[in-house]
């Protein structure tokens, strides 16, 4: 039974028993008043007719006749049509014992004297012969004579009778509408509830940017106001489980894809030259192609497991001399500057930042090599810093190939390649601005790519000063972390012969 | 000849298939980027075009949208080996879907499927005065017909498709018989049987430490 018709039968129900017991209590009430008038008026007249019988009866004493049957007759008979207007029926008895057999005058309806017998004196009470309904009294008299008055009071019962008909057809007519307009009503309160349903449900179906929209000032409101900001923060979390299954997919989607490639070629060379004897020159060109493509594989390898390692990195940053950093940048990177003009701008031996070294030297590295890359033999790249409010800008601008500006969002994604081949012939593999963008993110800080295509690309990014006095033995400091650091440049990212930077980074 | 349109941006893997697929007697062109593949299409006609989907420039989707008013038969080369891409590429109009990393052999035989299928030829090949019909398996010597059981058949087959190269021996057994190589004396006596059948004893070349070899043309 669904909530509506609960509520609207409780409501009909419990309308039933006022208006039942209400209209009871008042017809009850307004029947015993009338049969009290009417049992005083009864009272009143058969109180008159005792009094006019008794007084006739010790007139003829006095004058000294005898009270007798005759007398008795004629005086009832006048009586009677005296007060017959009243409806009301006399009898008089002589014996008091055994009053039915000695009617001396009566005009009792049938089956009325019947009753008579056994009643005691002075008392009323009600007779019922057939659907008639009479009130008897009965007062002993002098001379062991005995009145008997009964009035109809039929009609009081019939009053009551109609009334109750009454009453009951309009308690039907009262509750069909009250019914009526039960339903109406419970409809109407439940209906917020029906919406909310069918809103779970329709979530539950997966439609998650479903909402109720109630705006009431009432609990229902209130209920699916939570209830919208309930599916509001479950369709952000879906969303966002998608996204992040989304970037999953397309993370493992490009990386398969990176590592395929590689794999076919070596797999198809490798087939090759075991298959058959080739001539040096295709013989050479396959080994060559088997050696490339496999280097590209480790190279992929190294800088995932870096991405890996630094995804659930903790780094304390501590006070970094700037330019200990940019020196082991210049050395390490030197060797594949080529014909492109690579200037630092110069640096105060004492200016700290807040830092990581090694990482702070990977990610200029990182920016340096693809600043280097983007350029052909003329072009010039600059690395700079400036001093802000917040710290210092640390910039690395190139007058290269830039980034076309609808794809400038989306290089920082693992795998992203703005000119794949281009990429592909310098070595790259997609995986060093998203490492960049990592480590910039861990020193609490983010890349700015300002980019415009054959115009060049600027990436800074914004350090903390650290204070002097905080590291006094800075220059120490600085020599210890690059001694610690360099075993570690084994997988230094961004290079396309580790060993030759590694070499660098030592020196 | 059947000419053959490698699109694939991979130079690396462009030449192994170029390499591959002339040795196996087609006529190859190969090209780096999307939109140079779409000139060559216009300009020239070829029996089949190998198409790698993820290209700089025209994507193979769009190039695939070129090809099918042409009719050339064409086949997607691509790391993408999820059902839906499959599903996609063949609904589009693909001819055959291999999937990176491939094998050359595999290569090999969807190129001649297709080939055979589009009725573009691929089911001959021919050396000296033998034709060998790759799909009926029949040799033909000067028009009359010669007895080959299936493994000396895949054998021919094999010399044909890398003529004019030494092949080494175990990997003839392995391609023919499957598995390693237990002893050289099946492989000697299967060559000996074809060169007696077809009266190539000098034709098929045993050459050193290494297997054998089918001469071409040229050499003789």
């Amino acid at each position: 039974m669904r909530f509506a018709q609960k509520l609207a039968c409780v409501i009909v129900l419990v309308l039933a028993a006022a208006f039942s017991a209400g209209g009871s209590v008042l017809l009850y009430g307004n029947f015993a008043d009338a049969l009290q008038n009417a049992a005083q008026q009864n009272e009143a007249q058969h109180a008159l007719a005792c009094y006019s019988l008794e007084s006739n009866m010790l007139a003829r004493h006095s004058r000294g006749d005898a009270v007798d049957d005759e007398f008795l007759k004629q005086h009832m008979s006048g009586t009677h049509s005296a007060v017959g207007k009243h409806a009301a029926y006399s009898a008089v008895y002589r014996n008091q014992a055994a009053p039915e057999t000695q009617a001396v005058f009566s005009n009792l309806p049938a089956g009325l004297e019947n009753s008579v017998g056994g009643l005691p004196d002075n008392q009323m009470r009600y007779v019922k012969i057939d659907s008639r309904v009479f009130a008897l009294y009965q007062t002993p008299m002098i001379e062991a004579t005995g009145l008997v008055s009964a009035f109809d009071v039929s009609e009081i019962y019939a009053v009551r009778t109609r009334s109750v008909q009454r009453f009951l057809w309009l308690e039907a007519a009262v509750l069909a509408c009250a019914a009526v307009a039960a339903v109406l009503l419970s409809h109407w309160l439940t209906k917020p509830l029906a919406t909310l349903t069918a809103a779970s449900a329709d979530i539950a179906g997966g439609a998650y940017e479903k909402r109720t929209c109630i705006r009431t000032a009432d609990e229902i409101g209130a209920l699916s106001g939570s209830f919208d900001a309930m599916a509001e923060s479950v369709e952000q979390t879906v969303h966002a489980l998608e996204a992040s299954v989304q970037q999953r997919d397309d993370f493992m989607g490009a990386f398969t894809h990176e590592l395929k490639t590689p794999m076919t070629a070596i797999i198809g060379y490798a087939d090759t030259l075991r298959t058959m004897q080739c001539d040096p020159d295709a013989q050479k060109m396959a080994a060559g192609y088997i050696f490339g493509e496999a280097k590209r594989v480790e190279t992929l390898s190294q800088k995932l497991l870096q991405l890996l390692v630094l995804s659930e990195q903790h780094i304390v940053l501590c006070p970094v001399s700037l330019f200990t950093v940019l020196r082991r940048v210049e050395y390490a990177s030197k060797p594949w500057w080529g014909k492109v003009t690579v200037s630092f701008a110069p640096c105060a031996a004492d200016l700290l930042v807040r830092a990581d070294a090694d990482l702070l030297t990977d990610l200029l590295y990182n920016l340096l090599h693809n600043a280097v890359k983007a350029c052909d033999a003329a072009g010039a790249v600059t690395v700079a810093h400036t001093q802000t409010q917040e710290g210092i800008c640390i910039t690395v601008g190139d007058n290269g190939h830039g980034i076309p500006a609808h794809l400038l969002e989306r290089v920082t994604e693992p795998f992203f390649m703005v000119d794949k081949s281009r990429a592909r012939r310098s070595g790259g593999s997609g995986i060093g601005l998203a490492l960049c963008s990592k480590i910039a993110a861990l020193h609490g800080t983010q890349l700015t790519i300002k980019s415009g295509e054959h115009k060049g690309t600027v990436v800074s990014f914004a350090l903390q000063l650290a204070d002097k006095a905080l590291a006094p033995h800075a220059a120490q400091s600085d020599k210890t972390s690059v001694a610690l650091a360099a075993p570690r440049k084994s997988a230094h990212p961004g290079s396309s012969n580790p060993h030759r930077d590694r070499g660098g980074v030592q020196r | 000849m059947n000419s053959i349109l490698i699109v694939e941006d991979e130079i690396a893997i462009a030449r192994l298939i170029e390499m591959s697929l002339v040795r196996a007697g087609y006529e190859c062109t190969m090209v780096n980027d999307g939109e140079q593949a779409a000139d060559l299409i216009a300009e020239n006609s070829y029996d089949l075009v190998l198409l790698d989907i993820m290209l700089p420039g025209l994507d193979g989707y769009e190039l695939l949208g070129y090809l099918r008013p042409t009719g050339t038969p064409v086949i997607f080369i691509t790391a993408k080996s999820s059902l839906g891409d499959r599903v996609k590429g063949l609904h589009l109009g693909a001819d055959d879907y291999i999937v990176k990393p491939f094998e050359i052999e595999e290569l090999l035989a969807r190129t001649q499927s297709v080939l055979r299928r589009t009725g573009r030829g691929g089911m001959t090949l021919c050396a000296f005065d033998v034709c060998v019909d790759t799909s009926a398996k029949t040799v033909r010597q000067n028009g009359v017909s010669v007895p080959f059981t299936p493994r000396e058949f895949a054998l021919l087959e094999q010399l044909l498709r890398n003529r004019g190269a030494a092949l080494y021996r175990d990997v003839l057994y392995e391609r023919v018989w499957g598995g390693d190589m237990e002893d050289t004396r099946t492989l000697d006596l299967h060559i000996n049987r074809i060169r007696k059948k077809l009266f190539w004893q000098d034709k098929i070349e045993t050459v050193f430490k290494v297997g054998y070899r089918l001469k071409k043309e040229e050499d003789t």
